[in-house]
Formats: C-alpha cells, structure tokens, sequence
C-alpha cells in the first residue's frame, strides 16, 4: 500500500477570519447498513449544546466555575458539577451524560485516569458518551495506554472555548462513525463488525489508521492472529507507532512464535522504555520459550521502573518462587500487600503467597502471622479461611508440630469440600501437606483432578511440578501429573481425530461424556461447543445440542469472559443459529 | 523561646529537587493561566453580545489576552524542553486530518486579534491527513502566530501542503520579516543561548519539537525566511 493513498490530493480551501463560515454539508446518518458516509472536517456537524448534558470534574471549586462559563459559552446549559471521584459516580448512577469534562489532577484519592476505568469497568457511561481528559500536560500514559481505558480526547489547560467546541464536535463525529462497529461488538457479532470495519476501508479516510488498530483487535479477540499480525504491519509500514509494533509482538506470541514475540518486545521496550506492558508481555514470552530467568530479570527492571504495580509485583514473586529466588519472591510479595492493601486487588491467595515462601525459609512465626492478617482483613471468609488453614498446617510441620499440623490440615480439607470451584495455589498447598503428612491417597486425587481441570495450562503444571521438586518428589510428582493430563488429552485427541475423519457425530458424543467428567476444563467444554457446532452448521439446527451448546458457553461466560476461544465460539454459535433462522 | 537560626532556613532549601518544583510550578501556573484567560473571554463575550463595552477596551482586552497566551507558551516550552531533557520522550503519532489543526489554530489565534485589522487566511489541502503529535505541533504554531501577530501590519496567512513527501505548515505575515541574524542560523537553531538576554527559546523549542518527528530516517525541521506570499516573515514546519 502506497501511503499517498491514504489522502485524497488538492483542493484549496480559503477563507477569512472574519468571514470564517465555511458552508457545511449535511451530515449523513451512520448506521450499520449505511457505512458508506464519508466523514471530513468538511461535513461536521455543528452540535446543538443546549439539548447536551454535561459533566464537570474538578477538585478546585474556580476551574468548575470556569469550565461552566466556557460550556455556557457554547450553549450549553445542563451541567452538572462534581468535585471528586465519589461524587462523580454518584451523578453518573443517576443520570446519563453526553459530554464529561474531567481533570486528571483531583486532588487526593483517585486521579482522573483511575476514575476513568472505573467508571469503564462499571459500563458506568453509555458508548456515545464522550470522555474528556483536561490536563496542564498531557501525561506519558496517553502515548502507550491501552484504547479500551484511555480518554476519547485529551484537552490542555489553558484551551479556548472555540478548542473545546471543534474537539467536541470532531469526537461526536468520529463516536457516530464507529458506532455500528461498537453495537455490533456489543452484540458479540464479530465477524459482522469486521465486515463493517472492511466496508468502511474501501473509501479513504481520516479514520484509516484506526480503523485498522479496531479491525486487528477484533481479530485477536477471534484468535485470527495471522491477520492481526498483517494489519499492524501494515500500519508499521506507514508508521512506526508503538501499539502497533506491540499488537505485532502479542500476535507472535499467539501464534506460539515465541522467540520473534521476545524480540519484537524488545523492540517495544527499547523504542519506548516507559511502555510498561511490554515488560509483562516480554516476561510471559521469556516464560513461554523456557528462560525463565531471563522472564523474572524482565520484571525486577519493571518493577523498579514501577514499584507500585501490583499485578506486575505478583507476577515477579510467582516467577521468582519458581526460579527459587526465595528473597526476590518474599520482596515481591510484601510489595504486593504493602501497596495492594485496603484495595480490591489483593485477595487471601496474596497473604498464602507470602506465607508459603516464608515456609521455605524456615520462618514459620512470621508464616502464621501473614495468615492471620488475612483472616483479619477478610473478616473470615471461607478463601481466608481455607488458605488461613492450609498455610498454618503447613508451617506446624515445619516448626515439627505434626499434630497440629494435622489437625489444622483437616480443617483445610473440610473448608476445601465447602468451596466449590476453588481454583489455584491452595489446591497444590493441600496437596503438597497431604503429601508430607503421609496421605498420599488425597495428595493424589487433589492433583490429579486439578490438572485434568487444567491440561492445557502449562503454568499450571509448572507450579505443580515445582511443587513436587520442593518436597523431593520430583520423579513420582512428575508421573501423577502426565498420568493425568494424559488422559483427558486422550479423550480429546480421539475426539479430534474422529471429527477430521468425518464422523462429527462421534466426537460430538465423546466431547459431550467428557465434559460430564471434566466439567470444569475449559479446554475440553470448548472443544464440545467447537464439535457441536460445527456439526450443526454441516447438518442442521439440533434443538437439544444447541441447548448444551448454549449451557457450555454460559458456564465459561461465567468462570471466564474474556476467554479468546469463548468470544469465537459465541460468535460462531450467532452465525450458525442465524444461518438456520433460529432465534435465540 | 529562642530566636529561629537563619542558617536552619536556607539549609532546609537545601533539601529542596528544583526542577521537580519548577516542573510542578508551572503545572499551577497553567492552571492560573486558565482561569484567567477564561475571564478575559467572558469579558470578550460580553462585549459580542452587547455594546457595553468600548471598542478600545475590547482591543485592550485582546492585547491582555494576547500577552497572556505568550506567557503561557513560554510556559508550554519550559515545560517541554524539561520532559525532553529528562528523556526519552516518546511523542504521540497519530493520524488526523491537517484541517482539524488548522482550525483549531485559527480558534485559538481569533481572539486575539482584537479590533486590529489583521486578517488570517489559511489554505490547507481538504481531506490531507498525515502523521504527528497534535499538542507539540500546536505548541509550535501557536508560537509562530504569536510571533506573526506582533510583526503584521494587516495579515497572517495559513497554510498547509504538501512538499517532496514532507508536510509543510506554513505561517507568514507582511511585516518587516525577521531580522538577519537570525535567518544566518538557517533558522534551524542548534543550541540555546542564553547569555544575550533574548533566548530564541521559542525557534529552539520548534526546531527540537519538528526533529522529534521521524519517519524512514527522515526527521522534521523548521525554516524561516523573509519575503513569501505576503512578502513578510515565513515560518515554515517540515513533518516527514
């Protein structure tokens, strides 16, 4: 692609300050079967202010008023005001907003950005509503921040009225541009959503390079990272942009290409050292090529970059832990409930974690008192309960109190029975004081089903066989857990090899028997969706098999959202109910 | 009660990182700057909506506001250089349309040009688009407009092209042009000199902000010279 092709060549333009109308064509309406509206500066729409409701955000009482007078000046006249983050919210549950002007400065508590995702997470703002960042400088997280958390706009104190007027038409106008590929999304109708995306490519337009990053990200969400990979090198081509040479990088890694995913984010890392979520992507491909240590060096020079990260924190102490660098893991996980402390990000598994490589150390007092600040901080709820009883049993055996070590290890076993999907470390904790305690029998079944729940999770067979290595049972741990994920990748290779050999019917059946058994391995209910509804589309809507299909997805919408495979399959399952005129 | 040691006063200074200060400072100087040229378009507002106000005190308020804005790009050019040194900087790329700059340029010039009969005309190629980092392009813009208002004697011209694969924004006047010593430097300001009183901060921020644009080992440059369309100074931006 030739970059001259991405603007339309000469056509002069002249006019006078004083004069300064330039006509305007009417806007056409965007909608999702009429995309072919090609937006310029030319056709913008003037936005009546008056009928729009504004939201002010700012700590200092002077810029509220200030920032009223220059809405007012626009014509606005419905504004509302908002003096922290709390207020905010409190005003966005109660009424819907078309325009929020919010200062990344408010004082204490949240910063503007915080607020923001907040109020994302929460779907606080309808998808029209647009967001205005107001700074006295713009801050570096703009250049790197994710699309899907960062402002519609940034504005930068001191702005003009008129500024604020063509910003937020131009932002009404690129919203309505995009609008049908955001309902579509909603609705989960990817595959439509690219079409629209690819329509609206054929024309020109300003909203080229976007459309591209819109239309690669709705790919990775797909697993269609072959195309991914090829827009953002397209978009490299012309430029090089650093979510671009990021996207490239994660689809590499995607698609397995580990080494090329290593230094594509060493690219990232280098070009753009303050990119902190290369580092984390850098590490995870380290991790998945086998080097280990080089992942864990990775995230100690993010960490210094960022010491209150907490996600990334963890992430080094899991690592460290693993590479046995018990004082990089002890300080990582300190750091972790130092900085994660009366927030939602840590939960009772963060105090185990801390707990567990004190263990390792000998330091059993300071093991127990970590448990106990968990209980405290949880008030007692069974996961604190449960890690809190797993923790102490194992540090009574290491101090040699094996009876109450015992004791404290039945307690475990029972909270363990009471919560149901329990997933995680304290599984491998249960299991790794069985084991020492001598019931080898229970040692065996909790791993056992934990990797059959978890086959396809390499991590997961990391940290059991670490596990295993820690307690000197390297060689048997290692036999429990391939016997085990033997047998479900059994299952599910016969069940593969049935459907390439024709007989979907057959790997339908297989899949379906074992889900029954393995209800919680993500992999294996997947795969019985991908079965059932690639039979269906070859021969026909089944109303009992679309029921089954629809009861799988909804338990992995649940345990699991954003799971890639999930949004394919949900997609597909649309497409071939739509295909039979089912409706859902 | 014992008389405050002096010396205890300026040790304390001692513990003070200034540049973290001035950086802050001038945070809150914008803030001020904001609220203030916020009054002075609510007084230039009132003065549209009705005749309260006298022609003279309106050019005076333009004149206020104008001062204001060369405050505040002072300001945005400290600020800059201070995120520039501290490195590395990362600018922000993105697509637009050159036109939406434009305007918002010619918006923010508007006001400022009081009752005087300077007028701005600006040709920008429609649905031009291109590659650049929207605030440090409109940091250096503002400058050179600034800059062009108090040397016209009636107009400020536009304009945006493109030239040899580069994009070229162009600001002229009709003024006496800049002075020779500063075009013997080409205009692209290599180092800063702040010894003579007048600093040339305005022409080094623009040349370090252009050179920050790179694209296929190509970077961005300034140029200046005299003569142009209104036979005044010419204040030329290259983006590859």
């Amino acid at each position: 692609m030739q970059f001259s092709s991405l603007y339309y060549p000469c056509c002069m333009v002249i006019f006078r300050l004083f004069v300064n109308k330039v006509a305007e064509a009417p806007n056409q309406a965007m909608n999702a079967e009429n995309f072919l509206a090609r937006p310029s500066s030319a056709d913008r729409e003037p936005i009546n202010f008056q009928e729009k409701v504004f939201l002010v955000i700012d700590d200092v009482v002077s810029m509220r008023a200030s920032l009223r007078s220059t809405i007012s000046t626009l014509g606005g006249t419905r504004i509302d005001m908002a003096g922290n983050g709390i207020e905010a919210i409190n005003r966005m549950e109660q009424r819907s907003y078309d325009f929020i002007l919010c200062d990344y400065d408010l004082g204490g508590g949240k910063d503007g950005q915080q607020l923001l995702e907040e109020i994302k997470q929460r779907k606080l703002i309808k998808h029209s509503t647009i967001f205005m960042m107001i700074t006295a400088e713009r801050s570096y997280e703009k250049v790197v921040s994710a699309a899907e958390l960062a402002p519609d706009d940034y504005l930068i104190k001191p702005f003009a009225g008129e500024v604020l007027r063509l910003r937020l038409e131009q932002l009404a106008q690129k919203k309505a541009y995009f609008s049908p590929v955001f309902a579509l999304m909603d609705q989960q109708n990817y595959r439509r959503a690219i079409q629209i995306c690819d329509e609206l490519l054929k024309s020109p337009n300003q909203y080229k390079i976007d459309l591209m990053r819109l239309k690669a990200d709705i790919c990775m969400l797909l697993g269609d990272y072959s195309t991914a990979g090829k827009l953002y090198e397209q978009i490299l081509a012309f430029r090089e942009i650093p979510w671009a040479r990021m996207g490239l990088a994660k689809s590499m890694y995607h698609m397995n290409n580990f080494g090329g995913a290593v230094e594509t984010f060493k690219q990232v890392t280098k070009n753009t050292p303050n990119y902190m979520e290369a580092y984390d992507w850098l590490a995870k491909s380290y991790s998945a090529a086998g080097d280990e240590p080089s992942a864990q060096q990775t995230l100690m020079a993010a960490a210094e970059k960022s010491p209150r990260v907490v996600h990334r924190r963890k992430a080094l102490g899991e690592i460290a832990y693993r590479n046995d660098d018990l004082e990089t893991a002890q300080d990582s996980y300190e750091a972790v409930l130092e900085f994660g402390k009366n927030s939602a990000l840590t939960s009772p598994e963060d105090y185990a974690n801390l707990s567990r490589v004190y263990i390792d150390q000998g330091k059993c007092d300071q093991a127990m008192t970590v448990m106990k600040d968990a209980r405290k901080t949880f008030k007692n709820s069974p996961e604190a309960l449960l890690h809190g009883a797993v923790m102490d049993s194992l540090a009574y055996q290491k101090s040699g109190n094996t009876e109450a070590a015992e004791e404290a290890l039945k307690e475990a076993l029972e909270q363990f029975d009471a919560c149901d999907n329990m997933q995680g470390s304290v599984t491998l904790d249960i299991a790794r004081s069985c084991f020492q305690l001598g019931d080898e029998k229970t040692g065996k079944k909790l791993i056992a089903d934990f990797i059959q729940n978890n086959h396809a999770d390499k991590k997961i067979h990391l940290h059991a066989e670490n596990m295993f290595k820690k307690i000197g049972m390297h060689d048997k741990g290692k036999e429990i857990i391939t016997t085990s994920s033997r047998e479900v990748i059994t299952l599910n290779n016969q069940a593969v090899r049935m459907a390439q050999a024709g007989d979907l019917r057959g790997a339908v059946d297989l899949l379906m028997q074992a889900v029954a058994k393995y209800q919680e391995n993500t992999v294996i209910v997947l795969n019985a969706v991908h079965a059932i509804l690639t039979l269906m589309q070859a021969q026909g809507w089944d109303m009992e098999l679309g029921k089954s299909a629809k009861a799988y997805l909804a338990t992995i919408k649940n345990q699991d959202p954003d799971n890639q495979k999930y949004l394919m399959l949900a997609d597909m399952y649309k497409n071939v109910a739509q295909r039979y005129g089912v409706r859902l | 009660m014992t008389e405050p040691d002096p010396d205890d006063t300026v040790r304390g200074l001692d513990a003070i990182d200034f540049t973290a200060l001035f950086a802050a400072q001038i945070h809150d100087l914008k803030n001020l700057l904001f609220l203030l040229l916020n009054s002075l378009d609510e007084a230039l507002n009132k003065r549209c909506s009705g005749p309260e106000i006298g022609e003279e005190t309106s050019s005076r308020l333009a004149l206020l506001k104008y001062n204001g804005q060369l405050i505040n790009d002072k300001l945005i050019q400290m600020l800059a250089l201070f995120r520039f040194a501290q490195g590395p900087y990362v600018i922000d790329i993105a697509y637009r349309p050159v036109k939406e700059l434009i305007e918002e340029i010619v918006a923010e010039a508007k006001p400022l040009l009081g009752s005087r009969s300077i007028a701005a005309s600006h040709d920008v190629e429609t649905e031009l688009c291109w590659f650049y980092d929207r605030d440090l392009v409109a940091g250096v813009l503002n400058n050179a407009i600034h800059n062009a208002l108090r040397c016209a004697k009636s107009e400020i011209r536009l304009s945006a092209f493109t030239e040899n694969g580069l994009l070229a924004i162009r600001v002229e006047d009709d003024g006496e042009g800049f002075p020779q010593k500063i075009l013997e430097n080409g205009g692209s300001m290599k180092n800063l000199d702040i010894s003579g009183g007048k600093t040339g901060l305005g022409l080094y921020f623009s040349s370090v902000c252009a050179g920050l644009h790179t694209n296929k080992g190509q970077s961005g440059r300034i140029e200046l010279s005299n003569g142009g369309s209104l036979g005044g100074a010419v204040f030329t931006l290259f983006l590859p």
